[in-house]
């Protein structure tokens, strides 16, 4: 009887031991996922900070770009345009009054374009009188130029931003009023910035025909030539979000909130 | 005892077909699979204790563990979607059948060690395979929150707890004679125990459908 009993203590020692074998199993396939996975996570969260350097080294070596070019054409074809119209109208003496003015006339034009060109690679006026300054300068610009009226507004706060900062919310507005003015047929473009404890926003609206927006479940794939991941990408090296939504009664209403830090 | 044992098992058999039958259209095969398994064992535990007459309890429970393996390696077969992993589930569940044919004829009215026995191993390996493939795919989400883990988890814990007794069964039943009451309640509660662990995978996994079933709409 003493030794089948014993027999019995074995086998139960045995179901135990299978037991113990399985739960352990168990355990050891929960936490090795739950490190394999803290590991992705790990990576993840690298390669999306490396993404984030790259991204923003390229916008920065862009931006470096367009300052040049745009200094060259300030200084360098600007001043060659105003000599070259000296030179015109000293060696044009004997033309008419009227050929003159239409020569002074393109030249002017000229002088005008690649002022604007030098406007629109790198407002000078960022550096010196900040965002508010330089966006005002934008609106009255495009106004005098074409016929739609650009209107800013930014209901009386003090922005406090750092320059990498303002320049890239300043080509977000740039883009997404040119957006408007090329594509949504509008009749009045509106810009504002508005602030609380938490954001700064700030908003670009039309009251155009609107468009096939990005949506969470869309993305951006589907919309094309405006400039619309490059509008992301520069809102996610904020830390910002962007979203676009339709206008009341019609129109594009583009937003971008910036956290205050 | 034994008698509160047998109706907690039984109780825990029919958890596990109500959760898998709620929607079972909606459901994953493996799923609907499992479901008949709780559906198959609700069945059999009640002709068993319906006691026909001239119908040896003994052999409706022998061909309940044909029946149970041959629905678990079923249940295998869907929820791989290796191909070899396929083929081991087929092959265990060929090897069964022909095994069942030559161990039980002049054996049907004793509790049978070989075909219990042959049903823990297949099931544990079968458990393990899927243990291996959720190491190898290496989800990034918590898999606590995968209904299939604490199934496979359940299915595991059981089946290895049970396949040393199973190996000994007819040494037991010979040895321990009316004792094994004893040692059979304690499995019956073991597997009630099992069975809330797979309802609660199943629970999860409704969950889960219920939720997909009001998104689409």
């Amino acid at each position: 009887m003493d030794a089948n009993y014993q027999v019995f203590f074995l086998l139960a020692i045995g179901t135990a031991g299978m037991l113990l074998l399985a739960v352990t199993l168990i355990l050891f396939v929960l936490f090795y996922q739950k490190k394999m996975a803290q590991e992705q996570l790990r990576r993840q969260k690298l390669e999306a900070d490396y993404q984030e350097k790259m991204m923003m080294a390229q916008v920065i070596s862009q931006e470096k770009e367009r300052s040049r070019v745009s200094k060259d054409l300030h200084d360098g074809v600007g001043v060659m345009l105003q000599v070259l119209s000296n030179t015109v109208m000293t060696v044009a003496t004997g033309a008419s009054p009227e050929d003159k003015k239409e020569i002074q006339h393109h030249v002017n034009e000229i002088t005008e374009t690649v002022r604007r060109i030098s406007f629109d690679l790198m407002p000078a006026d960022l550096e010196k009188f900040g965002l508010a300054k330089t966006v005002g300068e934008l609106c009255s610009r495009l106004s005098k130029r074409g016929t739609i009226p650009v209107t800013f507004n930014q209901s009386g706060i003090q922005l406090s931003l750092d320059q990498n900062t303002e320049l890239l919310v300043y080509r977000i507005i740039q883009e997404s009023v040119n957006n408007a003015l090329r594509h949504a047929q509008a009749s009045e473009i509106k810009i504002l910035f508005t602030r609380n404890e938490q954001h700064i926003k700030v908003s670009i609206s039309d009251n155009g025909i609107g468009f096939d927006f990005p949506t969470p479940e869309k993305g951006l794939t589907h919309v094309t030539g405006l400039g619309l991941s490059s509008l992301q990408n520069r809102a996610n090296l904020l830390g910002a979000t962007l979203s676009f939504e339709k206008n009341i009664p019609s129109g594009t209403q583009v937003e971008l909130t910036l956290p205050v830090l | 005892m034994l008698f509160y044992s047998n109706y907690a098992q039984q109780l825990g058999s029919l958890i596990i077909a109500l959760l898998g039958f709620i929607l079972i259209s909606k459901r994953s095969k493996p799923v609907q699979v499992l479901a008949v398994y709780g559906l198959n064992s609700v069945f059999f535990q009640v002709i068993i204790n319906f006691n026909i007459k001239g119908v040896h309890p003994n052999l409706m429970g022998n061909l309940y563990v044909l029946m149970e393996a041959l629905i678990l390696l079923s249940f295998f077969y869907t929820l791989f979607s290796n191909a070899w992993a396929k083929k081991i589930g087929l092959v265990f569940g060929v090897i069964y059948v022909i095994s069942f044919c030559l161990f039980m004829p002049g054996h049907w009215t004793q509790f049978s060690s070989p075909i219990r026995t042959m049903r823990d191993l297949m099931i544990v390996v079968c458990a393990l395979l899927y243990f291996y493939f959720l190491i190898v795919e290496m989800p990034t989400n918590e898999i606590t929150r995968y209904p299939m883990f604490w199934i496979m988890a359940a299915f595991l814990f059981y089946f290895a707890g049970t396949f040393v007794l199973s190996l000994s069964l007819d040494f037991l039943v010979n040895v321990l004679k009316d004792d094994l009451a004893l040692l059979w309640t304690a499995r019956n509660f073991f597997r009630f125990f099992f069975c809330l662990v797979v309802s609660y995978g199943l629970w999860m996994d409704l969950r889960l459908v219920k939720a997909k079933t009001l998104l689409n709409k």
